[in-house]
């Protein structure tokens, strides 16, 4: 036998039978996470992650550190569901991080050691209370870090706030007072495979003529027949939000994340920001994952039928090769008041795109209303005043173009209605 | 010679080859062992009678090896019989020699020689465990009422490398002493050596010793892969895994002890229509009955004779009375049913020779 039995790597099982020695693969050592402080070894001043250059920055003397870790892409490992996953004790949080409950909106953070006092991402409050974090959340183990620096922020806010016409003139300048708070949101992942079985009664129309009474008359006769199919359908990284607090409309704006640059799980990457745990269980992140896949899946059954008249359809779905992934994804806070009001603002940290309310100019949307509807208006009274002499040709023109004025009008409201919407 | 004893503290019965002569068969090569007394006069495997004596000395593995252990003969003569006539009730048109009364009168006892080998194993192995775990899925169903959903639980397995050392005693192996021993089993069944007792030489008295073709030397390399399969169950249970693949190993084989058992098997003959003897084999503790199988075409042919005769004679008998009668009669009808039945039973009488020939096409053995 090798004097060097068990080769390296390998440790030690217990034996159920005597006579039997067993060695199973070392398992890979979860770095505890030793409680870091991100301090310049230069200086001494906190360093933080800055999205800029990529890695810890310290803002006093210009050190810069590359964090040590490969991006893992959508290679990322997933996990399956499985029945103690759903059980299982949370991990705790890397770093020597403070959670905080806002006393306001209730929402729950992990801020950065060094925080006494902050205003809350999410509704702007000053009134925060310190609490501890809740036991049961998952570590997560990857991220991707940020890429768009709270400069760039504020440039892209800034043209963002003045560029509608419907915004007070003065809103541009609140680009530059919004308080601009990088956070990493929590997010589920779902991969899974789809096979359905459909049937349904698809009715193909045709026209036919006939004869009554002498005359030739046509008439449309749909023909209905029974059609049955399979599909099998891949569904790779959904991505669904892991937290209520911030508004689900905003998030589904921004949330279009490249998840080729996922990395591994680095506390520097999180290194003078905050993180915010999810509050959206598995379970139900995945039931909400699952009615998207089932919508889809239906969807696309229906678009193999051979016609779109489709009636009694009914299928059969089984998923398997379900897995998923938690993550934090980088995004910027940038609530602002205006005219006493508090204005949410979203921006996706890696892409800098933008969602957020902002204060409609009614006077302005409604002068541009009348301003719409005026011509139409005029040109159709004048049309109904001379349709007597030269026929109803303006009075006809004059109503479509009030048609027109009103179609414009009307979607001019609903955009101005969605700006300030949550 | 070796002494065989009499059990512990006694005085030893008969030294392991007193009394005893090797005998062969020229029709078939089998070599027995046999009482000096009763020395045998036609082969219990081949049933030919072409019995000659081995000199002194010239024997193969013959008395080199004596048996140790032997299963008894404890099949009940009701299971014997109806292994007899579920073995008759297989052949179409049985010979008439073919009949419980006629093989029991001929049963000889035979005992066949098996191999058990026991063996201490040092091995480095490694193999990949599967391990069950469960995941929670999901089905759907869309209908008129919209999506109804079930959770369902499945079973995944999870492969895991695992290596190790194995120091273990596997005792009896089992492995052939015979060159026929695979055959022989799927013919007859597994034999149960749970009730296997020490062997006695007088339990030759009334019974034929099979001798052994091959040595344990030169079937030690049929022990080696239901070894590894012990071996590699052994590994699964010490694991606690659920499944395996990929087992391999580096052996290192220690004190074999071999022992050679003795199977019981009854031998008896039928004759076909030629007066050939056709052997039977009967399993010695639970009666099942194999052997070679020959149907009588002298019986379908007298079969075939009868039903001949019988359609004649119905055809003749129709015709005349058709003839008396007239084609007019109200009886035609029922005549011209039974001369269709005539001829339908003189087709039928090709059957019984057809059956026979294509059943004899076959080879002989069961």
């Amino acid at each position: 036998m090798d004097e060097q039995f068990p080769p390296r790597g390998y440790i030690a099982e217990k034996s159920l039978v005597d006579g039997v020695h067993i060695f199973k693969p070392a398992p890979e050592k979860e770095e505890a996470a030793p409680v870091v402080d991100f301090k310049c070894p230069q200086c001494g001043a906190a360093t933080a992650f800055s999205a800029a250059d990529g890695g810890l920055k310290c803002s006093y003397c210009g050190y810069y550190e590359p964090p040590a870790v490969e991006l893992v892409g959508k290679g990322a490992e997933e996990f399956e569901f499985k029945v103690e996953t759903l059980q299982r004790a949370a991990h705790g949080w890397g770093t020597a991080r403070t959670d905080l409950e806002c006393g306001s909106c209730v929402a729950f953070t992990s801020l950065p050691p060094d925080s006494l006092a902050h205003t809350c991402p999410f509704c702007g409050s000053n009134r925060v209370l310190q609490r501890q974090g809740q036991p049961d959340m998952l570590r997560p183990r990857f991220l991707i870090p940020f890429k768009i620096d709270q400069q760039q922020v504020q440039t892209i806010l800034r043209t963002w706030l003045g560029s509608s016409w419907m915004t007070p003139s003065a809103l541009r300048q609140m680009g530059q007072d919004a308080e601009i708070t990088a956070i990493y949101l929590p997010f589920w992942t779902f991969d899974a495979r789809a096979h359905a079985a459909w049937r349904a009664e698809v009715g193909h129309t045709h026209t036919e003529t006939y004869t009554v009474n002498g005359q030739t008359r046509t008439r449309s006769v749909t023909v209905w027949r029974w059609e049955s199919g399979n599909l099998d359908e891949f569904f790779d990284d959904l991505l669904i939000h892991g937290t209520r607090r911030i508004s689900q409309r905003l998030l589904k704006q921004v949330a279009a994340f490249n998840l080729n640059a996922l990395a591994p799980y680095n506390p520097k990457f999180l290194a003078g920001l905050s993180a915010q745990a999810y509050d959206v269980l598995l379970e139900s992140a995945w039931d909400e994952a699952r009615s998207t896949m089932r919508e889809r899946t239906r969807q696309l059954c229906h678009g193999q039928a051979s016609s779109s008249q489709v009636r009694n359809f009914s299928m059969t779905l089984d998923f398997a090769e379900e897995s998923w992934r938690y993550l934090l994804l980088p995004a910027y806070l940038a609530p602002y008041r205006y005219a006493d009001q508090r204005f949410q603002v979203l921006v996706n940290g890696q892409s800098g795109a933008i969602a957020g309310q902002r204060p409609v100019d009614w006077t302005r949307v409604w002068l541009v209303i009348v301003m719409l509807l005026s011509p139409g208006l005029l040109l159709s009274l004048i049309g109904a005043i001379l349709s007597l002499i030269i026929g109803p040709v303006l009075a006809i023109g004059g109503v479509i173009l009030l048609i027109i004025g009103v179609v414009i009008s009307i979607v001019l409201l609903v955009k101005a209605k969605g700006m300030d919407d949550v | 010679m070796s002494e065989i004893t009499g059990g512990m503290g006694q005085a030893p019965v008969r030294a392991w080859g007193e009394g005893l002569n090797e005998q062969l068969c020229e029709n078939c090569d089998w070599s027995f062992l046999t009482a000096s007394r009763a020395r045998l006069q036609v082969c219990p495997f081949c049933c030919q009678d072409r019995i000659v004596d081995i000199p002194d000395g010239e024997g193969g593995l013959g008395l080199q090896h004596p048996p140790e252990l032997a299963a008894a003969f404890s099949a009940a003569p009701a299971s014997i019989d109806a292994g007899i006539q579920t073995f008759a009730r297989r052949i179409p048109f049985a010979p008439r020699d073919l009949n419980p009364q006629n093989l029991l009168r001929r049963m000889q006892k035979l005992y066949l020689p098996m191999w058990l080998v026991d063996v201490d194993v040092s091995a480095s192995w490694q193999v990949e465990s599967g391990f069950n775990y469960q995941v929670v899925s999901h089905q759907s169903h869309y209908g008129a009422g919209g999506w109804a959903e079930k959770e369902v639980e499945e079973t995944r397995i999870r492969w895991e490398a695992r290596l190790g050392t194995l120091e273990r005693r596997f005792e009896n192996l089992i492995t052939p002493a015979l060159e026929e021993h695979r055959s022989l089993l799927r013919r007859l069944g597994e034999f149960n050596l749970s009730q296997a007792v020490e062997f006695q030489p007088a339990m030759l008295d009334d019974a034929q010793l099979r001798l052994p073709t091959r040595s344990p030397q030169d079937s030690w390399p049929e022990a080696e892969p239901p070894l590894q399969a012990a071996a590699a169950d052994l590994v699964r249970q010490a694991s606690g895994a659920d499944h395996q693949r990929s087992f391999s190993w580096a052996p290192v084989y220690r004190q074999q002890h071999w022992t050679q058992v003795l199977l019981p098997v009854y031998s008896s003959y039928y004759q076909d229509d030629e007066g050939i003897r056709r052997s039977v084999l009967v399993h010695g503790q639970n009666g099942r009955v194999d052997g070679e199988r020959r149907a009588s075409a002298r019986r379908a042919l007298t079969a075939s004779a009868v039903m001949l005769t019988l359609a004649g004679l119905g055809a003749l008998f129709s015709l005349a009375i058709l003839i008396f009668t007239g084609l007019n009669s109200p009886l035609s009808p029922l005549l011209g049913l039974g001369l269709l039945a005539a001829f339908a039973l003189g087709a039928a009488a090709l059957v019984p020779p057809l059956v026979v020939w294509n059943f004899n096409r076959k080879p002989p053995s069961g």
